[in-house]
C-alpha cells in the first residue's frame, strides 16, 4: 500500500518537475528543475526493484551530467539567451501532436496486456542475491562485448567532445 | 490496491513523461533546453525497460538502462561541445537562427 | 547446295572482313579480297550454268532451305535458295558485271579517301543482289530488294560530304519506298491468299485462286490482278519505271562504277527478274500483264525522248538506261519473259560498258581539268570534244557498246530488241502494235543520242581549255582491261538469242539458245500468245529495226558531225519542245508541286501545331508544373529542426494511429 503511495508521489512530482524543467524560461531554474526531476526517478527506480540504476540515476545523471550542464549555461552568457523568445510559431500545433501521441501511447498501455517469456530474476532472487551483483554478474558474462564496446563509445564521444570545444588543439 | 505496483503504471508515467520531453523538444529554441527535453525522454525509455525488467523478471532491461546511461552521457558531451563550437561562431543558441539546412 | 550457299557467303565474308577490318591492313588488301570473293562466286556461277547445260530439263533444278527462319504457327519463312536457268543466269550477270567493276574500280578509286568503305559496299551489294536473285520465297526476296536497295542509298551518297550527292541518295530511298510500300502490301496479298510465301508452293496453287476476287474499296478486285499489279508498283520503284524513274538519273551522283554496276546492270533489273520470276501469276492477270506492257512501253519512248537533249553524259545513259528497262518490261508484259531476261542480259553487258566508258571519260577530264585548274563540269559533254585521240580504247569500246545499244548486227543488243519488238508485233492485237510502235520511235532516238554523246565526247575540236588537253589521257589498264572484257561480251552475248530467221542460235553452235534454256523457269507461259509471223513480215520487222537504228545514227551524224550548228538551231526552233526535255518534262517539279510541297506543308503544320504546341507543350508544362509545384512545398522546407521534428513525430502519430486502427 505505501509502495503504492510512494510511487504516486513520485509520478507526480516527476511530472510536475518534467513540466517546470521544460516551461521554464530561465536555463539555470530548468536546470534545476531537472536535478528535482533526476532524483525522483531515482525513487521510482527503487520502487521498481532497481535499487543500482537508482543509485547510478543519481551518480550519473544528477551527479555528471547535470553538473555538465550547469557548466555550459555557465559559460554561456545567460542574460543573452534569456533574450530568446521561447515559444515560436508552430508551437500549439506541435503541442498538440505530441498530445495525441501521448494520448496515444497512454490508452494503448493502460489497457495491453504484456504477456512475455519470465527470466529468472524474481524478487526473491535478487533480495537474497543482492541487486548489484545480480546486475554485474549479467552484464559482464552475457553482455560483454557491448559492455566494452560502451566504454568504446564514451571515449568517441571524449575525444569528440575535446575537438568541438577547444578552440584550437 | 494491494500487490505489487501494477505494470501499466510505469508504463503510464513513461508515455506522459515521453510526451512531456517530446513537447519541450518540438517547442523550445533554447538549444540547451531541447537537450535537456531530450534526457527527459531517456529517462522515460529507462522507465519503461525497469519497468518490464521487472514484470518479466529479467535483468537485460536493467543492463539496457546502462547502456542507456552511456548513450546519453555520450550524447551530453558531444551535443553540448556542438552548442558550445556553434556559440563560439553566431552568440545565440536560438534554434531559428540555425537555419542552415534551408536551401 | 553447297555451290549454291558459297556463292551468297563469300561476298559476305568480303564484306565482313573488310568492313570490320579493314584498317588493320594496307589498302591494296580491300579490293583484293573483294575482287577474289566475287571472281570465285563468277567461277561458281559459270559452273552452276554449266551444271544446268549437261543436264536440260531437271526440274525443280537446285531447291533447298537452308534453315527455318520464322516459324510462328502457320507462317513460316525459310532462308533457302532456288537456282533454276533465270537465277543461274542472273548470277552470271551479277557476279560477271560485279568483277569487272571490282577490277575497274581499283583504278577509278585510286586515289579516293574512301576506298575501303566504297569496296566494304560493293561486297555488301553484291551478296545483297545474289540473295534477291537466289532466294526461294518471297520474303527472302524481299529481304534482298531491300538491302539492294539501302547499297544503292550507301553508294549514291558514297561523296556524302557533297550536298548534291546526299539528296541524290535520300531521294532513290524515298522514291524507292513508295515501290516498296507496294511491293510489301504484294507479299501480304500473297500471304493471304495462299498463305505461304514459297515461290513453289505460290505458282503451283496460282491456277486456283485464278477466278477469286478481293474486296478493295468496295469493288470486287480478281485477287492475282491486284498481287501483279502491287508487286508491279515495287518493280516501277526499283526499276525506275515511269512515274517512279525520277530517283535514277539523279542517282548519278554516286561513283560511276557504283552506276555502271546498281544502277544499269544488276539492281535496276530487279524489277524486271521479279516479274519474270513471278511468270506464272502475271499469265493469269493479263490486265495486270498488259498494264506492265503499257508502263513499259510509254518508259522507253519516255525515257529515250529526254535522253535526246540531256547534256550530261552520266545523264544521257542514265535515261537510256530507264528507256531499255522499259523494253524489258514491255516483253515482260506481253508474255515474253525469256525474251525480258535475254534482253537484260546483254543490255547488262553493253550498258555497264557504257557507264563504265563514261566513268573513264569522265575520270580522265575531272583529272585534267584539275591539273589544269580549270573549273568546269567534267561530266557535262559541252565540255568536250574530239577526245578519241587521246583516249583511243575508250573511244572504241564505247562504239562498239553504242553499236549494241543500237541495235545494229550483229551485236548484243540488235538480237534481243530485234525480239522484243517482234514479239511486240507479233502479240496480234492493236496493244502489241502500238508498244511496237513506240518501241520502234525509242530505238530510233536511242541509236540518235548515244551517237550523239560519241560524236559530242570524241570527236569534233575540242571544247575544253587548250590547258587542259595534254594532261588528258587514257585510263589506266586496270580500268581499260574491264572495258575490253566487257566490249567483248557484248559483241558475242546476242549470239545466244540469235535470230530464227538468220538460223537461230544452233547456227553458231549454241544449241537451242537462251530461250529454250530459260523457259523452264516460266512454266507453261512462255510467249504463249505470239502469232507466228510470215518469213516475209519478220524479215520486214528485222530490217526496219536495223534501219531505224542505222537512221538515228545518220541523224546524229548530220547534227553533230556535219553541221554542229544546226543542231543548236533545231533546239531555238522549237523552244518548247527542247524546253519541256531539257527539263525532263517537268516531272520533277510536279512532284514537288503536288506532293513535296504539301508533304513539307503538312510537315510544317504538323511542327507548329502539334510539336511545338502539344509535344513541346507537354515537356515545358512538365517542367512548369514542378517548377511551380516546388514553389509551392518549399516553405515547407523552413530550416527549423523543430518543424523537422514536429514533421517526424506527426509521422509517427500517423503510423500509430494506422497500426492502432487495423489491430483494435
Amino acid at each position: 500500500m505505501a509502495e503504492h503511495l510512494f510511487f504516486l508521489y513520485f509520478a507526480v512530482a516527476a511530472l510536475g518537475c518534467g513540466a517546470a524543467m521544460v516551461t521554464r524560461s530561465n536555463l539555470l531554474h530548468a536546470a534545476l528543475w531537472m536535478l528535482a526531476f533526476f532524483v525522483h526517478m531515482a525513487g521510482i527506480f527503487l520502487l521498481l526493484n532497481a535499487e543500482f540504476i537508482a543509485a547510478l540515476q543519481v551518480m550519473v545523471y544528477a551527479g555528471a551530467i547535470l553538473i555538465l550542464y550547469l557548466f555550459v549555461i555557465m559559460l554561456l552568457d545567460v542574460r543573452e539567451l534569456a533574450k530568446v523568445r521561447q515559444r515560436h510559431a508552430s508551437a500549439t500545433v506541435a503541442s498538440l501532436i505530441a498530445g495525441v501521441m501521448g494520448a496515444i501511447l497512454v490508452v494503448t498501455l493502460a489497457r495491453g496486456t504484456f504477456a512475455g517469456t519470465h527470466g529468472s530474476a524474481t524478487a526473491a532472487l535478487l533480495a537474497s542475491q543482492g541487486n548489484v551483483e545480480s546486475v554485474a554478474g549479467v552484464l559482464f558474462t552475457t553482455y560483454l562485448l557491448p559492455f566494452e564496446v560502451a566504454s568504446l563509445i564514451l571515449l568517441v564521444a571524449m575525444v569528440g567532445a575535446i575537438l568541438l570545444a577547444k578552440r584550437r588543439l | 490496491m494491494s500487490g505489487p505496483i501494477p505494470l501499466q503504471w510505469p508504463l503510464c508515467l513513461s508515455a506522459l513523461l515521453f510526451t512531456l520531453g517530446m513537447v519541450g523538444v518540438l517547442t523550445r529554441r533554447n538549444m540547451i533546453q531541447v537537450f535537456m527535453s531530450l534526457e527527459l525522454m531517456l529517462n522515460a525509455v529507462n522507465l519503461n525497460l525497469v519497468a518490464f525488467s521487472r514484470h518479466l523478471e529479467s535483468l537485460t532491461g536493467q543492463v539496457f538502462v546502462l547502456f542507456v546511461f552511456t548513450v546519453a552521457a555520450a550524447e551530453a558531451a558531444v551535443g553540448l561541445a556542438i552548442i558550445i563550437a556553434f556559440y563560439r561562431n553566431k552568440p545565440t543558441l536560438n534554434v531559428d537562427e540555425f537555419n542552415l539546412l534551408k536551401w | 547446295m553447297t555451290t549454291t550457299v558459297w556463292i551468297l557467303v563469300l561476298p559476305l565474308l568480303a564484306f565482313l572482313v573488310n568492313g570490320l577490318f579493314s584498317t588493320f591492313y594496307p589498302r591494296p588488301w580491300s579490293h583484293r579480297i573483294a575482287t577474289a570473293a566475287v571472281l570465285a562466286a563468277l567461277a561458281l556461277s559459270l559452273g552452276m550454268v554449266a551444271g544446268l547445260l549437261t543436264h536440260p530439263g531437271s526440274t525443280p533444278f537446285l531447291y533447298g532451305d537452308l534453315y527455318t527462319w520464322i516459324g510462328a504457327g502457320t507462317f513460316a519463312v525459310t532462308v533457302g535458295v532456288q537456282v533454276d536457268p533465270l537465277t543461274a543466269m542472273m548470277l552470271v550477270v551479277v557476279t560477271g558485271i560485279s568483277s569487272a567493276v571490282h577490277v575497274y574500280s581499283t583504278g577509278y578509286m585510286a586515289n579516293d579517301p574512301g576506298y575501303r568503305r566504297f569496296f566494304t559496299f560493293l561486297s555488301l551489294f553484291t551478296f545483297s543482289m545474289l540473295l534477291l536473285v537466289l532466294a526461294n520465297n518471297f520474303l527472302l526476296l524481299y529481304v534482298g530488294w531491300e538491302l539492294v536497295g539501302v547499297c544503292s542509298y550507301y553508294l549514291i551518297g558514297f561523296w556524302y560530304e557533297k550536298r548534291s550527292a546526299a539528296d541524290a541518295g535520300k531521294k532513290a530511298f524515298v522514291v524507292n519506298r513508295v515501290g516498296d510500300f507496294g511491293f510489301g502490301l504484294g507479299v501480304f496479298l500473297i500471304w493471304v491468299t495462299f498463305g505461304t510465301l514459297d515461290y513453289h508452293q505460290v505458282f503451283a496453287r496460282a491456277g486456283e485462286v485464278a477466278g477469286q476476287n478481293i474486296a478493295l474499296l468496295g469493288m470486287e478486285v480478281p485477287t492475282l490482278t491486284l498481287i501483279c499489279l502491287l508487286l508491279f508498283v515495287g518493280a516501277m520503284g526499283k526499276s525506275a519505271q515511269f512515274p517512279l524513274h525520277v530517283w535514277l538519273p539523279d542517282a548519278m551522283e554516286g561513283p560511276t562504277p557504283v552506276s555502271a554496276l546498281i544502277h544499269a546492270a544488276t539492281m535496276v533489273t530487279a524489277g524486271v527478274y521479279m516479274v519474270a520470276r513471278c511468270a506464272a501469276l502475271f499469265d493469269l492477270a493479263p490486265v495486270a500483264a498488259d498494264t506492265v506492257a503499257v508502263v513499259g512501253g510509254f518508259t522507253a519512248l519516255f525515257a529515250a525522248s529526254i535522253g535526246l537533249v540531256q547534256n550530261d553524259i552520266k545523264r544521257v545513259l542514265a535515261y537510256s538506261t530507264v528507256s531499255q528497262l522499259g523494253y524489258m518490261f514491255l516483253a515482260a508484259g506481253l508474255g515474253a519473259y525469256g525474251v525480258a531476261a535475254f534482253h537484260l542480259m546483254t543490255h547488262a553487258f553493253f550498258k555497264g560498258l557504257l557507264f563504265l566508258c563514261s566513268g573513264a571519260v569522265i575520270h580522265s577530264v575531272e583529272h585534267g581539268f584539275h591539273a589544269a585548274g580549270v573549273h568546269a563540269d567534267p561530266q557535262d559533254m559541252r565540255n568536250m570534244g574530239g577526245l578519241r585521240t587521246q583516249m583511243p580504247v575508250t573511244y572504241r569500246t564505247f562504239v562498239v557498246g553504242a553499236l549494241a545499244i543500237a541495235g545494229i548486227p550483229p551485236l548484243a543488243g540488235f538480237c534481243s530488241k530485234d525480239l522484243i519488238l517482234e514479239r511486240a508485233f507479233a502479240h496480234g492485237d492493236r496493244l502489241g502494235l502500238v508498244l511496237w510502235g513506240g518501241g520502234a520511235l525509242a530505238a530510233l532516238m536511242t541509236a540518235f543520242y548515244m551517237f550523239r554523246l560519241i560524236f559530242m565526247t570524241f570527236h569534233g575540236r575540242a571544247r575544253y581549255p587548250a590547258e587542259a588537253a595534254p594532261k588528258i589521257h587514257e585510263s589506266p589498264v586496270s580500268m581499260t582491261r574491264p572495258l575490253v572484257v566487257l566490249a567483248l561480251f557484248s559483241c558475242v552475248a546476242g549470239l545466244v538469242g540469235w535470230p530464227e530467221l538468220l538460223g537461230g542460235p544452233s547456227v553458231v553452235h549454241l544449241g537451242g539458245g537462251i530461250l529454250p534454256f530459260l523457259s523452264p523457269a516460266f512454266g507453261h507461259g512462255q510467249a504463249g500468245h505470239a502469232h507466228e509471223l510470215a518469213a516475209a513480215v519478220a524479215w520486214a520487222l528485222m530490217g526496219l529495226s536495223v534501219a531505224v537504228g542505222v537512221v538515228g545514227i545518220a541523224i546524229a551524224f548530220a547534227l553533230y558531225v556535219v553541221r554542229p550548228e544546226a543542231a543548236v538551231a533545231l533546239g531555238r526552233r522549237f523552244p518548247m519542245v527542247h524546253g519541256v526535255l531539257l527539263n525532263k518534262y517537268f516531272v520533277d517539279e510536279l512532284y514537288d508541286l503536288c506532293l513535296v510541297r504539301s508533304i513539307k506543308r503538312l510537315a510544317d503544320l504538323l511542327h507548329r501545331g502539334f510539336d511545338v504546341f502539344v509535344i513541346d507543350g507537354i515537356v515545358n508544362g512538365t517542367a512548369i508544373l514542378l517548377r511551380d509545384l516546388g514553389a509551392l512545398l518549399r516553405p515547407l522546407q523552413t530550416g527549423r529542426v523543430n518543424n523537422y521534428a514536429t514533421a517526424m513525430v506527426t509521422g509517427v502519430v500517423v503510423l500509430a494511429v494506422v497500426a492502432l486502427a487495423t489491430w483494435l
